[in-house]
């Protein structure tokens, strides 16, 4: 019988261990062999988009500040979900995230499709005391972001890493990612050319801050919320293409 | 498992484990435990065959059911879809300045626009459409595109300022950044675009506020005037505010008004015909339109 069998193995410490790898491997298994098929079942979306410097940066603010803790980024496959936030999300729309950033709870709202919902001004103002524009929030105001200079230096170097965990950075990407960061908070400086030469014409060039000073930590901020459901149309696009293969 | 020894007290078998004298007894594993993973086993392997379970080389396996929750979702919305029909027809195509005075349209409204509204708008116009600085206000009379359901659902569809080419676009010019009038002349039209809506200034007799208010009003007419009217009172097929009620935008005190004439303003309101469905936008258009008649 099974227990009598266990009895044996409990005094033999060789077998025990060799019997605990091979019921922790099961498990491992089930977790990572799906990995090996996701070229297979996750959709294409050959108009994916990759973050911007300046989007990668607020990005990383968005998780140097705790804002996975209270707002997802997924909106399931449910009809309220639908029909409040817009298409649920699909996989290849994180697709160069890393980490991702779906989040397993909800304090504040889901923020898969926030971007060109509000405008720069609406994020600026709520980011430094949402109160100010929803009087019943219980958001924390983040007032240090209109006042910290953004660092600019190693912004490169992240889109290194990011190219060796599979986005497609281009060398000259990474080489100008300092200038394009610069550039895409100053509608009109002469990098600008270059930055949507290397990212698409779609590429938002603006003041999100509001102000044309040095780029703080909100221009990053605001530009990384604005591109949030937006690096892809593919959610958009019928749904019967945007399933499998 | 265990030793052929019996605990002399219990009658339970021992598990040979000694300690001091006090031995371990070997009780079985209760019934009930074993009996509910049984159960639990059984469920799995019953799940395994129904359900979405197994990861293959290009698939998965779809279960018996064929559950899928994107067809759910998907067979839901359309079902929704489907039951609006039943008016969304007849809503779609009625002019919609007509649609106001629809009673079945009006119930209709009543019960989606609230919703809608605070889902949408209400993060900037407030949940009752009070506004805030920079975020106009819509429970009132005062519209810078028009107040009218139709004025309203272009606005909701194109936005203002948003770019391209069927945007409503309005922008006032930074007459001091960019040095179309001089300090003396920016401080004057101040003076002048408050006297507007609060009558005692100019009613007294302080030399200098009535030269102010008198070479206000002339720079008003040569740079105000094309877009707010000669009245001020705007003109909402440019979105120039009127300037002579006595509401603002963003803010009609001096500091207000100086910071507007030196560095220009041009408010974004998103364009939302991507977002929100026709349906959606009437219902939206409609709710925003009643609202400045409560």
């Amino acid at each position: 019988m099974i227990f009598g069998s266990h009895y044996k193995l409990e005094k033999n410490s060789i077998a025990l261990v060799l019997a605990i790898v091979v019921v922790s491997g099961i498990g491992g298994f089930v977790e990572i062999a799906p990995l090996f098929t996701i070229d297979d079942t996750v959709e294409v979306a050959p108009d994916m988009r990759v973050y911007t410097p300046l989007e990668l940066a607020g990005r990383n603010l968005y998780i140097r500040e705790g804002c996975y803790a209270c707002h997802s980024q997924m909106i399931r496959t449910l009809r309220d979900d639908v029909d409040r936030y817009g298409p649920y999300s699909l996989a290849a729309e994180s697709k160069y995230d890393h980490p991702m950033l779906w989040g397993s709870k909800r304090t504040g709202p889901d923020l898969a499709r926030i971007g060109q919902k509000y405008s720069d001004l609406w994020h600026q103002r709520h980011l430094t005391n949402p109160r100010d524009v929803v009087p019943a929030s219980i958001m924390p105001a983040y007032r240090w972001l209109n006042r910290n200079p953004l660092d600019v230096n190693n912004i490169g170097a992240h889109l290194q890493a990011l190219r060796k965990v599979g986005v497609p950075y281009t060398d000259e990407m990474i080489a100008n990612a300092a200038a394009d960061m610069v550039a895409q908070g100053n509608p009109g400086s002469v990098g600008v050319q270059g930055l949507m030469s290397r990212y698409g014409d779609a590429t938002t060039v603006r003041m999100f801050d509001g102000n044309n000073d040095e780029l703080t930590e909100m221009d990053a901020m605001i530009s990384y919320l604005q591109i949030l459901g937006r690096l892809t149309d593919i959610a958009y696009s019928d749904s019967s293409d945007a399933t499998g293969d | 498992m265990s030793v052929e020894k019996r605990d002399k007290y219990t009658g339970y078998l021992t598990t040979g484990h000694e300690w001091n004298g006090i031995t371990e007894l070997n009780t079985r594993v209760p019934r009930f435990l074993l009996f509910c993973l049984a159960v639990t086993l059984l469920f799995s392997l019953g799940y395994w065959y129904l359900m979405p379970a197994w990861p293959s080389k290009e698939d998965y396996s779809r279960g018996q059911l064929g559950v899928d929750q994107r067809t759910i979702v998907e067979q839901q919305l359309k079902l929704a879809t489907a039951e609006q029909t039943l008016w969304s027809i007849r809503f779609l195509s009625t002019p919609i300045n007509e649609a106001s005075t629809d009673s079945e349209f009006q119930k209709i409204v009543n019960h989606s626009g609230p919703a809608l509204f605070s889902d949408n708008c209400a993060m900037c116009h407030g949940q009752q459409g009070e506004g805030g600085p920079g975020f106009p206000r819509l429970n009132d009379d005062a519209w810078l595109w028009g107040g009218s359901a139709e004025d309203i659902l272009k606005t909701l569809q194109v936005g203002i300022n948003v770019g391209g080419t069927d945007s409503r676009v309005a922008q006032m010019p930074a007459f001091g950044a960019s040095e179309l009038l001089d300090a003396e002349s920016l401080g004057n039209v101040s003076v002048y675009i408050q006297s507007l809506s609060n009558r005692s200034i100019g009613n007294g007799s302080r030399v200098e506020e009535l030269t102010a208010l008198r070479k206000g009003r002339s720079v008003f007419e040569k740079n105000c005037a094309a877009c707010h009217g000669a009245d001020a009172g705007g003109n909402t097929a440019l979105g120039a505010p009127n300037l002579s009620d006595s509401y603002s935008i963003y803010g009609a005190d001096t500091q207000s008004i100086m910071q507007t004439l030196s560095d220009g303003r041009a408010g974004y309101m998103p364009a939302w015909s991507d977002r929100l469905s026709d349906v959606q936008l009437r219902i939206l258009a409609l709710y925003v339109a009643g609202l400045s008649k409560q």
